[in-house]
C-alpha cells in the first residue's frame, strides 16, 4: 500500500495514513478458481436463469445479439478494469480506482452508486430466486399461492441474518455451485444444440430473426446487461486475492468470455427449440421449459435446482460486495465511521450489512423485476464508463505509484470506446429506470455536498 | 555453526488458550515462530478487522510470546488477519522454514515422548528435530514402529530403529533415555492414537499421502484430530529445497 495514497479532511486532524503495519499481515485466501467463481457465479444467476424468456419476448431470436452486445461492452470495460485492479489491488473495486483517479466527488457518486447498484441487483436476483422457489413448490404439488414478493422478502431477511452472524466457506460452496452449473449447462447446451441443428430429427420453430426490428435488440441489451455485473465484483475483493497480478486479469476477462458464450448459446437454443413467443409467455423461469423440451422432467428438475442455487448465490455475493463498498467509502470518510464498525461477537460489519439488507427488502416490495435489473445496470454502467476514463487519466498523469502488472491493450481507443458504449447503453433503458438511476446519483451528489465536501483523496 | 531447529506454534487471537509452561521450557533452545491468527468470516475483509482489532490482537500475541522470550528462545512473532487459518499456518511454516508445527492439546508435563516412525524417507528430519528438542533434557523417548503385513521384525530393527537411535545418540543424548516398541497391526494410525494416550507428547513426520490417506485423512491429520496429547508434526521438506537453507 502506498503512503502517498491517502484521504484526509481539510478541517480537523488528518486521518490515519493507510500504511502497511510492519508486523501485521493480511491473508489473501482467494485463488484463481474462487475469483472466477465470484464473477461467473454472480453473472449466470441472471443471464441464464432469469432473462431468456424476458429477452426473447422483447427481441425474438435476435436477443442473442443483445447478449453479444452486452459481452462486448463488458469486455471493453473488463480490460481497463483489469489494469486498474493490478495497479491498485485494494478492496473497494470501482469506487477505489475512480476516487483515486478522478477525485472525491466522483468517488462518492460511484461508491454510493455501487452500494445501491448492488442492492438493486440483489433485489432482482432474489425476485428471480422467488420465481424459482414458487415453481419448485408448484411442481411438488404445494400450490400454496404465496406471492413471489413475499417469498423474496422472507429470503432477504434470512440471508441478511445469516450474513450478520458470519459465514465460512460459502466461497467453496460457490465454486461447487458454479462447477455444477457448468456441468448442467454443458450437457444441456451440447445436447440441445445438436437437437436444434436437426441432428435428432426435431422440427425447430421457424421464425424471423428480427420479428420486432432492430431497436428492441438494443433495449434488450440494456435490460439484460445485469447479466454481466459480476466481473467487477471480483475487483471489490481484490485485497483478498492471491497473486493479484496474475489472477485478477485472468478471472475478470475469463469470466466475461465464459458467460458471454454461454448466454449466446442459451438464447440460440431456447429460441430454436421453444420459440420466442412461447418463451416470452413463460416469463422468468422460461429456461426450465426449454430443459423440459429437451430432457423431460429430469432436465427441468436440474435447471430448477440450478436456478435456485444460482440466483441465491448471486444475491449472496452481491450483499457481500455491497457492504464492502460501504467499508471502502467509510475508510475514506465519505460516509460515517460507524458504517464500517465490526461486531465483536460475530466479527462482521453488522451495520453495513443491515444498510444493505433493509433497502433490498424495501425494493422487493416495489418488486418490478425489469426496473430493478435496469437500475442495477445503470448504476454499474456509470461506474464502468468512469473506470474507462480513470484509465485514460492515469495513463496521462503517470503517478509514481501507478505500476500495473497487466496493461490494457489498444489504449486510448479501446477504453474510450468502453466509456462511450457504457454511457450509450443507458439511453436504451425504460424512462422509469433512467429516472430512478439518476435519482440515486443526484442523492449521492447531495450527500457528498452536505456530508463530505471537505474530503480530499490524493493518489500520487 | 548449527542453527537450532525451529517450531511453529499458532494461537488464536484475541483470546488465546494459554500454553503450558512445560512447552515453553521444552522449546526454549529452539527458534520459535509464534503465529497469532485472527479469523474473520467472509463478510469481513481482513483489512477491516485489522483496523479495528490490531492493537488488542498485538498485545495478546505479545503476552503469549513473552514467556518464550524469557526462557531464552529465539522468538519470531507473526500476526495475521485471515479468512482461512489453514492457509495462513501452512504459508508461514514454509516462509519461516519451520522444521515442525505444534498442535496444541492441554498438557501438564512433557516428560515422555512418543516418536512413531513409518517408512524411511523422513526419519533423518524427524530425528534431527528430536535430537535438537531433547538435548540436555530429562525426557524419555520411545520410538514406535507399526509392523504392517509382510515386514519382518529384524528388518525393521536393523533398517529403521537402529539408524534412528544412532542418529540421536550421535547428538550426545543418553542411550538410556531411548527405548523402542514394535507393534503388529494393519492400521498404523489407530495404533498410534491408542499408544499416544500413554505419553505426554507425540512427534511425528508428515507422510506422503497414500490412497487410504486421501480417503481417511493422513496419519498425522488423524492423530492430531483424535488424540488428547499435543503433537509436533515434523515437516517433510521437498527434495528440491536446499537442505541447509539460510534462516533469516
Amino acid at each position: 500500500m502506498s503512503e502517498s495514497n491517502t484521504s484526509s479532511r481539510n478541517s480537523g486532524p488528518p486521518l490515519k495514513v493507510e500504511a502497511e503495519s510492519p508486523n501485521t499481515e493480511l491473508e489473501r485466501s482467494l485463488g484463481f478458481v474462487e475469483a472466477m467463481a465470484i464473477g461467473t457465479g454472480t453473472m449466470v444467476g441472471a443471464g441464464i436463469f432469469v432473462f431468456p424468456g424476458l429477452a426473447a419476448g422483447q427481441a425474438g431470436p435476435a436477443a442473442m445479439l443483445s447478449f453479444a452486445i452486452g459481452a462486448v461492452i463488458a469486455m471493453l470495460v473488463a480490460l481497463p478494469t483489469a489494469e486498474l485492479a493490478t495497479a491498485m489491488p485494494e478492496s473497494g473495486g470501482g469506487y477505489y480506482f475512480i476516487s483515486r483517479g478522478l477525485g472525491a466527488f466522483l468517488g462518492s457518486l460511484v461508491g454510493i452508486g455501487q452500494w445501491l447498484g448492488l442492492i438493486f441487483a440483489s433485489a432482482f436476483y432474489l425476485m428471480g430466486f422467488a420465481y424459482y422457489l414458487s415453481d419448485v413448490l408448484s411442481v411438488l404439488g404445494m400450490t400454496a399461492s404465496l406471492p413471489v414478493q413475499a417469498v423474496a422478502f422472507m429470503t432477504v431477511v434470512v440471508l441478511t441474518g445469516v450474513s450478520i452472524t458470519g459465514t465460512k466457506n460459502t466461497g467453496d460452496l460457490q465454486s461447487a455451485i458454479v462447477g455444477l452449473l457448468l456441468v448442467i449447462l454443458a450437457g444441456f447446451l451440447g445436447h440441445g444444440l445438436l437437437d436444434a441443428l436437426g441432428f435428432f430429427g426435431r422440427e425447430t420453430v421457424p421464425e424471423s430473426y428480427f420479428p420486432y426490428g432492430i431497436m428492441p435488440v438494443f433495449t434488450t441489451a440494456a435490460l439484460v446487461f445485469t447479466s454481466y455485473l459480476g466481473f467487477a465484483q471480483i475487483a471489490t475483493v481484490a485485497g483478498e486475492i492471491k497473486d493479484p497480478a496474475r489472477n485478477l486479469p485472468r478471472a475478470m476477462i475469463g469470466s466475461v468470455l465464459l458467460v458471454g458464450v454461454l448466454y449466446v448459446l442459451t438464447i440460440f437454443l431456447s429460441t430454436s427449440i421453444v420459440g420466442s413467443e412461447a418463451l416470452s409467455g413463460l416469463g422468468e423461469t422460461a429456461i426450465v421449459e426449454v430443459a423440459r423440451a429437451i430432457f423431460g422432467t429430469v432436465g427441468a428438475a436440474a435447471i430448477l435446482t440450478g436456478g435456485l442455487l444460482a440466483t441465491l448465490s448471486s444475491a449472496n455475493a452481491s450483499i457481500l460486495s455491497s457492504s464492502r463498498s460501504l467499508f471502502a467509502l467509510s475508510r475514506d470518510s465519505l460516509v460515517p465511521d460507524k458504517m464500517r464498525e465490526i461486531n465483536r461477537k460475530f466479527r462482521t460489519p453488522h451495520i453495513a450489512l443491515l444498510l444493505t439488507g433493509v433497502p433490498i427488502a424495501g425494493l422487493i416490495l416495489f418488486g418490478q423485476v425489469e426496473v430493478l435489473a435496469e437500475v442495477a445496470s445503470l448504476l454499474h454502467l456509470v461506474m464502468y464508463g468512469l473506470m474507462c476514463i480513470t484509465l485514460l487519466v492515469m495513463r496521462a498523469r503517470q503517478p509514481a505509484s501507478y505500476d500495473p502488472d497487466f496493461r490494457c491493450p489498444g489504449s486510448p481507443v479501446l477504453p474510450a470506446l468502453g466509456a462511450l458504449a457504457s454511457f450509450g447503453l443507458i439511453a436504451f433503458m425504460q424512462p422509469l429506470s433512467i429516472g430512478l438511476g439518476f435519482g440515486v446519483l443526484i442523492a449521492a451528489a447531495l450527500w457528498h455536498v452536505f456530508y463530505a465536501r471537505d474530503v480530499d483523496i490524493v493518489y500520487e | 555453526m548449527h542453527t537450532p531447529s525451529s517450531i511453529l506454534i499458532d494461537v488464536e487471537l484475541p483470546d488465546p488458550s494459554p500454553l503450558p509452561p512445560a512447552l515453553v521450557k521444552l522449546v526454549s533452545s529452539l527458534r520459535v515462530v509464534i503465529v497469532g491468527w485472527y479469523e474473520v468470516p467472509e463478510q469481513t475483509s481482513p483489512e477491516q478487522a485489522r483496523e479495528q482489532f490490531e492493537d488488542e490482537a498485538g498485545d495478546a500475541l505479545q503476552e503469549i510470546a513473552t514467556p518464550f522470550e524469557e526462557a531464552g528462545a529465539d522468538v519470531t512473532q507473526r500476526l495475521v488477519f485471515t479468512g482461512n487459518v489453514f492457509d495462513t499456518v501452512s504459508r508461514i511454516s514454509v516462509e519461516e522454514n519451520c522444521d515442525a508445527v505444534y498442535i496444541a492439546r492441554p498438557a501438564k508435563q512433557l516428560q515422555n515422548v512418543l516418536v512413531p516412525l513409518r517408512g524411511t524417507h523422513n526419519i533423518e528430519e524427524i530425528m534431527a528435530f528430536v535430537a535438537d528438542l531433547l538435548k540436555e533434557r530429562e525426557t524419555k523417548v520411545t520410538m514406535l514402529h507399526v509392523i504392517e503385513k509382510g515386514e519382518s521384525e529384524e528388518k525393521v530393527l536393523s533398517q529403521i530403529i537402529e539408524p534412528a537411535r544412532a542418529r540421536i545418540t550421535d547428538q550426545g543424548i543418553d542411550d538410556a533415555m531411548l527405548s523402542d516398541r514394535l507393534i503388529a497391526s494393519d492400521d498404523p494410525a489407530d495404533v498410534i492414537i491408542e499408544e499416544a494416550e500413554k505419553y505426554d507428547l507425540v512427534v511425528l513426520g508428515e507422510t506422503e499421502p497414500t490412497i487410504r490417506d486421501i480417503l481417511f485423512g493422513t496419519v498425522p491429520e488423524r492423530i492430531a484430530t483424535n488424540s488428547n496429547v499435543p503433537v509436533m508434526v515434523v515437516r517433510h521438506l521437498a527434495d528440491e529445497e536446499p537442505a541447509a537453507e539460510a534462516t533469516s
